[in-house]
């Protein structure tokens, strides 16, 4: 509330003199305090990457074409130097906890505490040091290449910036001036971004949560609290993390910068490769780039670009969080995209007219699409493989097919033919509420039917619903309004504050 | 419209918005909002401060309270208690606090972080807090309510919550499960009063006496009445040994500092004809000390009262009704208590059979217990 004007202000107040390095330094120093505010030890941890990160970058550029072999040590202790420090905050624990349970010894390690935005830093020196050794980058300055890492917009959940994309934008000396369009479309993105944080995300938690809370110790799910509890992480996680992404370029648009888009509508998509289209983008593209084509992509052979494939999603997985249940979720879209591309050359073979798509089979092709992404999201949410487990034998019904009793007297008269086909009604503890039942509903509406935010505001031509389209009018600053206010009225929330919280 | 305007109109709306919102809640000193408020306003110099259980039954107005200028609080947690306490020292220098303990602060599994973490004075967080409670949506649907005449709980000018209706919100058969969960460790995470890390929350009640000693306040600690039924929902749970413990490591806090330091510990938690008050079997009955297992009524709030700063007929309560507890008679307290608890016990086992059997139906509709 406070950081943030003044953050804009001060910008833009040194952004009128000559000398444009004083706002990207203002603006460096500026995201260092955010983050140092979490934590000021990391301050350190931060400075000292962006610095050996800058510093091995010049190496690579300074020494290019001239000492290739030299180049290759430079480039191999930068990307180990930065998968060593994400090594050791992100995964030592897991590593330990694993030596442990598989050789009963008893080593220990303190928790070590995850630095906050780490693995989303590492990955983008990971791309620069990547770029100089192959010669695609340019002699930055340090404070806009540190601008570039440390933008505190992006700092913590992303989106994974590229440095082409970001640091070319800082010598545009429009960025510097104030500009209304800019922002009031990040003013509008940012409210939305909170908004389905808020009020959406948030609102599924308390279900998602408790449900898997419940796997976790035993309870045996039924099917529909299994598939409701699952249904509203598959919400809770979508509209939480595009939420992040929407707020993060909302805010980079205050400041005239242009961050990357991270979701596309995912659950729109009609194939698991569509997805990984829409999905995190920032992240498909990361591991596209700098780990699957390097690693060979589809270069050479079918055998080879399935081995890729997996090896690519595992790491994927493994970058989400320590711990395998992590890993099998990259596992199953690493097996989920092999069956695409297996099911692609099939189609290929099979079916002459290639191109011809009905509307029936994009939907169903959606539907598969969105119940092949909800499977995978059971082992992402749960903490143990037992947990997950309970969950999917309640998907399919081994708990049994019970719907609550408060529900056989809302059906009336339908009640005996449910019961017919196998649903029973009986005391079922957890228990979405009719209200619920809508919300979820709806959203299932939104995230299939509407266009997402980044398209209203900013692709606004290609919506069909004219009134959706963003432009400064009434209608617009008043939706904007109700939904900062409730946005910021629900983030505001006391009565925890008065009873719970002790 | 041009951007421009689209800007600047958006943030005039928001503004008055806001401005709007802040406004109603202060006009309409919903419960939220009302405390930051009169406590700006009326710079009390005593003070009742507890959860929603003393905020409820204990009245400012009491005769016995020697001050005129005694102000009721509820704040959750201890931690925040002990900010709340300097906030009211800060504005005008506090004289008398009554501070109302609550066994289930103390026994919550939930961690507790190092006293030391966070500024608890900063002056900015202060703001912003009261900044936070005025633009709440908790706030807003509240002053909604009472706009509307919708609440059956009305903010008095000292901070007490008048309560316009008496009915037993949480009847015999009805125990609500928030009520229990809060007793309980989420799955796999089991804390106790001393977290893993050895930080107590009783380190923040001691910073509280500290805090009271070195500015010469008058602190006076009450544990408050709480029904039987409580006592037996914790013996269920495996609680009650705790709850034992919990007091003896209070004295014990207390006996840290010097005689003529030591706060009054009243212990009012005692099983007797008055804790041990019927429960009504319907939702619309009511109870004459209680109104559910840890809110007590005013009437009984007197009574407590009466007792700690003296006088009045005390002939009609029972012996054991608050009992002013040390390191001295702490044991001798528990055993008697024991004894009588185990009478009483052995004299309403229907009943109690009927309590637990409950508490079990209760457990098991809870899906995180095992």
């Amino acid at each position: 509330m406070v950081f943030l004007p003044i953050t804009i202000i001060i910008f833009f107040i040194l952004g009128k003199y000559e000398d444009k390095r004083l706002p990207v330094i203002w603006l460096v120093f500026a995201s260092l305090f955010y983050y140092g505010w979490w934590n000021p030890a990391y301050l350190i941890l931060i400075i000292g990457s962006m610095g050996a990160n800058f510093l091995f970058g010049r190496i690579l550029l300074d020494c290019l074409n001239k000492k290739r072999k030299y180049n290759k040590i430079v480039l191999f202790l930068g990307v180990t130097l930065n998968l060593l420090l994400l090594g050791y905050f992100k995964y030592a624990n897991f590593f330990v906890d694993n030596i442990n349970s598989f050789s009963s010894s008893t080593l220990y390690l303190k928790t070590i505490v995850l630095p906050l935005g780490i693995s989303f830093f590492t990955f983008e020196q990971i791309a620069y040091l990547v770029d100089a050794y192959r010669g695609e980058t340019k002699r930055y300055s340090v404070w806009h290449y540190c601008t570039f890492v440390s933008f505190f917009p992006q700092l913590i959940a992303g989106p994974i910036a590229h440095h082409k994309e970001i640091i070319p934008q800082l010598d545009n000396r429009s960025i510097y001036k104030f500009n209304h369009e800019y922002f009031s479309a990040g003013i509008t993105i940012f409210f939305i971004g909170l908004f389905k944080k808020v009020m959406v995300a948030d609102k599924m938690a308390v279900f998602a949560t408790s449900v898997f809370d419940a796997a976790e110790s035993g309870y045996l799910l039924t099917f529909f609290e299994a598939w409701t509890g699952v249904l509203a992480y598959t919400f809770q996680i979508y509209f939480d993390f595009s939420g992040y992404s929407d707020m993060a370029v909302g805010l980079g648009r205050m400041f005239g910068i242009k961050l990357p888009f991270n979701f596309n509508s995912p659950y729109k998509a009609t194939s698991i490769i569509d997805f990984w289209r829409k999905w995190h983008m920032t992240l498909s593209k990361f591991l596209r780039d700098y780990l699957y084509i390097p690693l060979g992509g589809n270069r050479k052979g079918t055998i080879h670009r399935y081995k890729n494939l997996i090896v690519t999603m595992l790491l994927g997985g493994l970058w989400h969080g320590a711990g395998w249940t992590f890993v099998v979720w990259g596992a199953l879209h690493g097996f989920y995209l092999i069956i695409n591309n297996l099911w692609r050359q099939l189609r290929k073979y099979l079916i002459k007219n290639k191109t011809g798509t009905t509307y029936l089979g994009r939907s169903f092709s959606t539907l598969i699409t969105f119940i092949a992404v909800i499977v995978a999201w059971v082992f992402f949410r749960a903490e143990s493989f037992q947990g997950a487990m309970i969950i999917l034998e309640g998907m399919v019904g081994n708990n049994g097919i019970i719907l609550p009793n408060l529900y056989q007297l809302k059906f009336d008269g339908l009640a005996t033919y449910i019961s017919a086909i196998g649903v029973d009604f009986g005391n079922v503890n957890h228990v979405m509420s009719p209200y619920y039942i809508l919300y979820l509903c709806s959203l299932f509406i939104i995230v299939l039917a509407f266009p997402n935010s980044q398209e209203i505001i900013f692709e606004s031509e290609k919506i069909n619903f004219k009134f959706l389209r963003w432009k400064p009018n009434l209608l617009w600053i008043l939706l904007t309004l109700v939904i900062s206010i409730i946005s910021l009225m629900n983030l505001s929330r006391v009565s925890e504050f008065l009873y719970f919280q002790f | 419209m041009t951007f421009k305007n689209y800007t600047n109109n958006y943030f005039k709306i928001l503004f008055i918005s806001i401005l709007f919102i802040v406004s109603f809640n202060v006009i309409m000193k919903s419960y939220y909002t009302n405390r930051p408020f009169m406590a700006l306003l009326k710079k009390p110099s005593s003070i009742i401060i507890g959860t929603s259980t003393a905020n409820f039954g204990l009245d400012p107005k009491h005769n016995n309270l020697v001050s005129d200028h005694y102000y009721s609080i509820p704040v959750g947690g201890v931690k925040n208690k002990l900010v709340w306490i300097k906030r009211f020292d800060s504005l005008n220098d506090l004289e008398n606090v009554v501070l109302c303990l609550d066994f289930f602060e103390y026994n919550s599994y939930r961690e507790v972080k190092n006293i030391n973490s966070g500024s608890i004075d900063n002056l900015f967080l202060i703001i912003l807090n009261l900044f936070k409670e005025l633009f709440s949506i908790d706030s807003f649907i509240y002053s909604v309510k009472k706009y509307f005449h919708k609440t059956s709980e009305i903010v008095l000018e000292n901070g007490h919550v008048w309560l316009k209706d008496y009915t037993a919100i949480h009847t015999f058969k009805a125990i609500k499960i928030d009520e229990i969960e809060t007793h309980l460790p989420k799955p796999g995470k089991k804390f106790s009063i001393y977290s893993h890390n050895n930080y107590s929350k009783l380190i923040y009640l001691k910073e509280i006496i500290n805090y009271c000693i070195h500015n010469n306040i008058n602190l006076v600690m009450i544990i408050p009445p709480r029904h039987m039924a409580m006592t037996e929902i914790e013996r269920t749970l495996g609680l009650n040994k705790d709850f034992e413990n919990w007091k003896i490591e209070l004295v014990d806090l207390i006996n840290n500092f010097s005689n003529q330091q030591q706060p009054d510990l009243w212990d009012f938690s005692l099983m007797n004809e008055i804790t041990t008050e019927k429960l009504p079997e319907n939702k619309i009955a009511n109870m004459n000390w209680f109104r559910d297992r840890l809110h007590f009524t005013e009437n009984l709030g007197d009574y407590v009262l009466d007792v700690i700063f003296g006088n009045n007929d005390m002939e009609s309560l029972p012996e054991n009704f608050g009992v002013k507890i040390d390191t001295y008679n702490i044991d001798h307290h528990l055993s008697v208590n024991d004894s009588i608890t185990q009478e009483f016990r052995n004299k309403n086992i229907i009943y109690l059979d009927r309590l637990r059997s409950n508490v079990k139906i209760t457990l098991n509709s809870y899906m995180g217990y095992k």
